[in-house]
């Protein structure tokens, strides 16, 4: 868990770094030299998305703790109807999603991860999944606040991003009670 | 003798006014009181809005037999049920779909698929 953490902090001080030295791409209107573009925040929601559903999907192939594979069920939904909202807003927008040095590091943790979670089964594999889910959304939701919402340009993107929020939070509530119990 | 003379406007009005009345009372006490109740109030339809992982109103107050209509403006589905004594539930809502729901006693509901999301229903006598 320890290590766990400490990979999350290291993921997390990645998306301040970044989200504060990331130079405005073409498909930027910031004003600022020090904003993501949206069509870094398009990748890094997308990308977000992409690796819990993967995620959840893993767990329901390998758990057998019910609610474990109630929770990977719902992460699986959930995150598939924010990703498909998030690709049909940009192909409306007109922006293609480009990745950037936080979706790759997001990218390559997340490979670890799952790496990590194929070796394991039972109650270790629960547990690793789900404290993982915990860490993961907390780190989102931190990502989501302070860097994807004020770095928005487009305002249908930030509003999205909004209504969002309160998925991800209720995720991380849902995970901590399924932690609680495995 | 004294003789009350009015214009004939106003005699016309103060006749009118004198029919009414007795129409009103002659339908009053002809009208039996099961119909007077049964004609007083048809059920009514309240909407509750499902946005943010929230209900709103959290809580809504009606009387009984009313319907309640819930609409999903989330972009994730939501499942509702009566958790007092487990009468209904509603099927996956997807964005945008809605459920209604006649209710005839005040409960709590939850959504199934998000724990933590909760609301009341009261339902007034009266």
């Amino acid at each position: 868990m320890k290590t766990l953490l400490k990979q999350i902090g290291i993921l997390m001080f990645t998306f301040g770094f970044i989200g504060c030295a990331t130079a405005s791409g073409p498909a930027g209107t910031g004003t600022g030299e020090n904003k993501l573009t949206d069509a870094n925040i398009a990748a890094i929601v997308v990308g977000a998305n992409q690796i819990d559903i993967s995620a959840a999907k893993i767990a329901l192939q390998k758990s057998s703790n019910s609610r474990v594979r109630e929770f990977a069920q719902r992460m699986a939904t959930d995150h598939q109807s924010v990703l498909d909202s998030a690709v049909q807003l940009v192909t409306r927008l007109g922006v293609t999603p480009k990745n950037n040095d936080l979706v790759h590091a997001l990218s390559k943790q997340s490979a670890e991860h799952e790496t990590k979670l194929k070796t394991l089964s039972g109650r270790a594999f629960d547990k690793a999944y789900i404290d993982h889910e915990v860490v993961y959304h907390e780190a989102v939701i931190e990502v989501v606040k302070n860097q994807l919402i004020p770095g928005a340009q487009n305002q249908e993107l930030k509003d999205t991003l909004i209504s969002v929020l309160p998925a991800f939070e209720a995720h991380l509530a849902h995970s901590k009670m399924v932690q609680a119990k495995v | 003798m004294i003789l009350i003379s009015w214009p004939a406007g106003r005699a016309r009005k103060f006749s009118n006014f004198v029919l009414l009345l007795c129409t009103f009372l002659l339908g009053a006490c002809a009208t039996p009181p099961d119909l007077a109740e049964n004609i007083e109030r048809q059920p009514q339809v309240h909407e509750i809005e499902i946005k943010k992982f929230r209900f709103n109103p959290a809580t809504l107050y009606i009387q009984r037999g009313d319907v309640v209509r819930w609409v999903n403006k989330d972009i994730v589905p939501h499942r509702l049920a009566d958790s007092v004594q487990s009468k209904w539930q509603s099927q996956d809502m997807v964005p945008q779909d809605s459920f209604s729901q006649p209710i005839m006693m005040s409960t709590l509901y939850v959504c199934v698929l998000h724990p933590g999301m909760q609301a009341n229903i009261v339902v007034r006598e009266n």
